[in-house]
């Protein structure tokens, strides 16, 4: 009798969420979205560039300088001075990222190979955007300054070769599947089962529901599994995805790694019902969840942030973020090839989370309903 | 205009009642902007790094004191043989492994060049990327020093052109000067237009709807009743966040403030209105709210606040073109950093305005008095 009326009930649920088209278009573009923003937008290249150079030399030399800048596909000048005099206001104006300043006498220097310096400035207002412009322009130059130089070169003292393990092309999408993974699946099962069940509360069908002869577990169950089996698809459409056409390598186990995923669902379910057990409208519970959930999964998860790098005060803090746990965890199965027996950290904080959240709504409700 | 201000007062009303709302409006932006300014940092320090001395001569001790002079690696360990490194890198405790080969000194002397291997752990393909970089300057600063104790002649000659760099702007290299902009600009767009998102579909779902539904109010003074509220708050809620951004980061705001108030007063209307027309469109908040965060999130990350627009592919930066996030982060940047005026900012200033006019006038065509599909 139960497991035919827990039926019916995940039916019921199931009804709501294919009523709305629009929510179900957004769960199942969300991740595809993000998937391709991060595997093909989002780089640390750049190509074409907006620079200004200052020509005080104005010579054969340095015309071919400008030439295997302008040919090399990261830089494109879009002013050409002969003076520093109105630069600021071509920074300001233009909105250029870099300035290449070519002192006077370089044609001459380069012909006596004589020593000159070529002075960079870099927009520091993306810092992100001027390090690696100063990388590329140095790059050129350094390669010129070969062509051109008849200094003979010893041989070199000793060579040194990197080696980049376990994502030979530095793909940086492989940095970010997990995180994406973990997003999507907070997203689905911790925000919307909050919505969800406070929904029943702010319109009172909650009342309905428990003067039901199903007990409440079983509501609670079955208003679960629904997104349970949401999540779950959506998990496999993400690794799907990141293995097709991103060529992301899956080196440890498949069913290790989904294994880990569900259990990163029950976690977020979890959050879920801690949310709801603690806002009583849904106005409430959506907030929330975006500030309690969306914005520390991006932020201090270690998704595009990486740990390590932030101050010792905020490091703590990062360690309650589930997420950060999970994608610790992703990491190293995907990518390292470690075993179910090499995360048992992981799954224990997980577990231990979920169980954690569990216990406290459940208090909380007991208490509420006295 | 007298309809207009007796609904503004219902809806401040409505506002100062809900106490939760209230706290979270003023206070978690601010407290969002100080905890998460923290976490965001590129640069690379405290690198873990482990040497593999496999030659245990003089030259490579040597080296391994100047990786230990180094501000960018924490040496770990020394150690003899390959396996316990790869180990710990698999374990996720080590970054970058050194390998020096056996007979490197001999060989060196000999001038046979030999190979020094450098293993990076590249997930994070970028940290990985300057890892090696840092350690191969360092290997190649040691190989200029080192050559005479060997006696040889020091290798290669310096090359004939040098680059100098500075930047303008942010002179001293400090990510928090582009960060917390942006970062101001992506909490209050995202709490202001989810609470424009949730309002009108919050009357729908509580039934209060019909009873606007049935007043003697225009559509247009129904929708900026609606915004000039959250319109208020988020202008002073950036006010704030200016505020901290000056006097706990201490970064100087040089350019014209003024200016920058007008451009976010035209901004707010934007997202606003933005807000209204999904609310105005969807059923239930649960779906607002799903629209809201996906677009919303979609802008945020093309935004170039975190990764440099020049970057993206050319038809993600036309889709920018369309990106409400993208010109607060540029012109944000461009009159706090780089003192821009008005001149230099018209076309981002038109075409953020057009796109508020045109979102508010498809908010106000959406509101349907009537009550038939909504």
């Amino acid at each position: 009798m139960p497991m035919r009326a827990l039926a019916a009930f995940i039916k019921k649920e199931f009804l709501h969420i294919f009523r709305d088209k629009r929510s179900l278009l957004v769960i199942f573009c969300m991740p595809i979205a993000l998937v391709m923003i991060f595997g093909v937008v989002i780089s640390t290249e750049i190509h074409h560039a907006k620079i200004a150079i200052v020509d005080l030399s104005d010579k054969v030399r340095s015309q071919q300088l400008i030439e295997k800048i302008n040919s090399s596909g990261y830089f494109q000048t879009v002013a050409y001075l002969h003076s520093t005099l109105n630069l600021e206001e071509v920074f300001r104006a233009q909105n250029i990222r870099l300035a290449i300043l070519i002192p006077p006498h370089f044609s001459k220097n380069v012909e006596n190979n004589a020593s000159s310096t070529l002075q960079l400035i870099a927009d520091g207002s993306d810092l992100n955007a001027a390090t690696t412009l100063i990388g590329n322009a140095s790059n050129i130059i350094q390669e010129f300054a070969q062509e051109t130089s008849v200094a003979l070169r010893a041989p070199p003292p000793f060579r040194v070769l990197p080696r980049m393990h376990y994502n030979p092309e530095q793909k940086d999408v492989f940095m970010f599947i997990p995180g994406i993974l973990a997003l999507v699946l907070m997203i689905v099962s911790a925000m919307m089962t909050s919505i969800t069940l406070v929904r029943e509360k702010e319109f009172g069908t909650w009342r309905l529901l428990s003067s039901t002869p199903l007990p409440s577990m079983v509501i609670i169950v079955g208003k679960l599994i629904p997104y349970f089996l949401l999540s779950a698809i959506n998990s496999c459409l993400i690794l799907a995805l990141a293995t097709s056409v991103f060529g992301m390598p899956i080196h440890g186990s498949l069913w290790g790694l989904l294994g880990v995923c569900f259990l990163f669902i029950l976690t977020s379910l979890s959050l879920g019902i801690f949310i709801s057990s603690i806002t009583n409208t849904q106005q409430a519970a959506i907030l929330a969840s975006m500030v309690g959930l969306f914005l520390p999964t991006t932020f201090l998860s270690g998704f595009i942030f990486p740990v390590e790098n932030m101050p010792a005060w905020l490091q703590p803090i990062a360690h309650i973020v589930p997420a950060k746990w999970f994608i610790e965890a992703m990491k190293l199965m995907m990518l390292k090839g470690a075993t179910l027996h090499s995360v048992l950290k992981q799954i224990y904080v997980l577990t231990g989370m979920a169980v954690l959240l569990l216990a406290i709504s459940m208090r909380r409700s007991r208490k509420q309903a006295t | 205009m007298r309809i207009v201000l007796a609904l503004l007062k219902k809806e401040f009303l409505q506002i100062k009642r809900n106490t939760f709302i209230l706290r979270l409006l003023l206070l978690v932006p601010i407290l969002q902007l100080c905890i998460l300014s923290q976490a965001i940092n590129f640069e690379m320090k405290n690198l873990s790094l482990m040497l593999v001395d496999l030659d245990n001569s003089s030259t490579s001790q040597r080296i391994s004191t100047k990786f230990q002079a180094s501000r960018y690696f924490l040496l770990q360990e020394v150690l003899h043989s390959q396996t316990p490194a790869l180990q710990a890198m698999e374990d996720n405790k080590v970054d970058v492994v050194v390998v020096i080969p056996p007979h490197f000194e001999k060989e060196w002397s000999l001038g046979l060049s030999p190979t020094v291997a450098l293993l990076a752990d590249a997930i994070n393909g970028m940290k990985a990327g300057l890892a090696s970089h840092y350690a191969s300057h360092i290997l190649m600063d040691a190989a200029l020093e080192l050559a005479p104790t060997l006696g040889l002649p020091v290798g290669n000659p310096s090359p004939p052109i040098h680059t100098t760099y500075t930047l303008w702007y942010n002179p001293i290299w400090e990510y928090k000067t582009l960060i917390l902009p942006g970062l101001l600009a992506v909490l209050v767009t995202l709490v202001s237009g989810l609470l424009a998102a949730l309002n009108i579909v919050r009357e729908k779902e509580m039934g209060t709807m019909e009873q606007l539904n049935v007043s003697p109010i225009a559509k247009w003074q129904f929708i900026l009743a609606k915004l000039l509220p959250f319109w208020i708050i988020g202008l002073f809620e950036i006010t704030l966040g200016l505020l901290v951004i000056r006097w706990v980061f201490h970064i100087p705001l040089e350019g014209n403030l003024l200016l920058l108030y007008a451009f976010c007063g035209i901004y707010m209307f934007l997202i606003l209105a933005l807000g209204l027309l999904i609310s105005n469109i969807s059923r239930t908040q649960s779906q607002a709210m799903f629209v809201t965060a996906f677009f919303f999130m979609l802008f945020i990350l093309m935004s170039g606040v975190f990764t440099p627009v020049e970057s993206m592919p050319p038809w993600a930066q036309t889709l920018n073109k369309a990106n409400p996030i993208a010109y607060f982060v540029e012109v944000s940047r461009r009159i706090l950093l780089k003192g821009a005026s008005f001149e230099h900012l018209k076309t981002s200033f038109l075409t953020v305005a057009s796109l508020a006019s045109l979102a508010l006038g498809l908010s106000i065509w959406r509101y349907k008095k009537t009550h038939a599909d909504a």
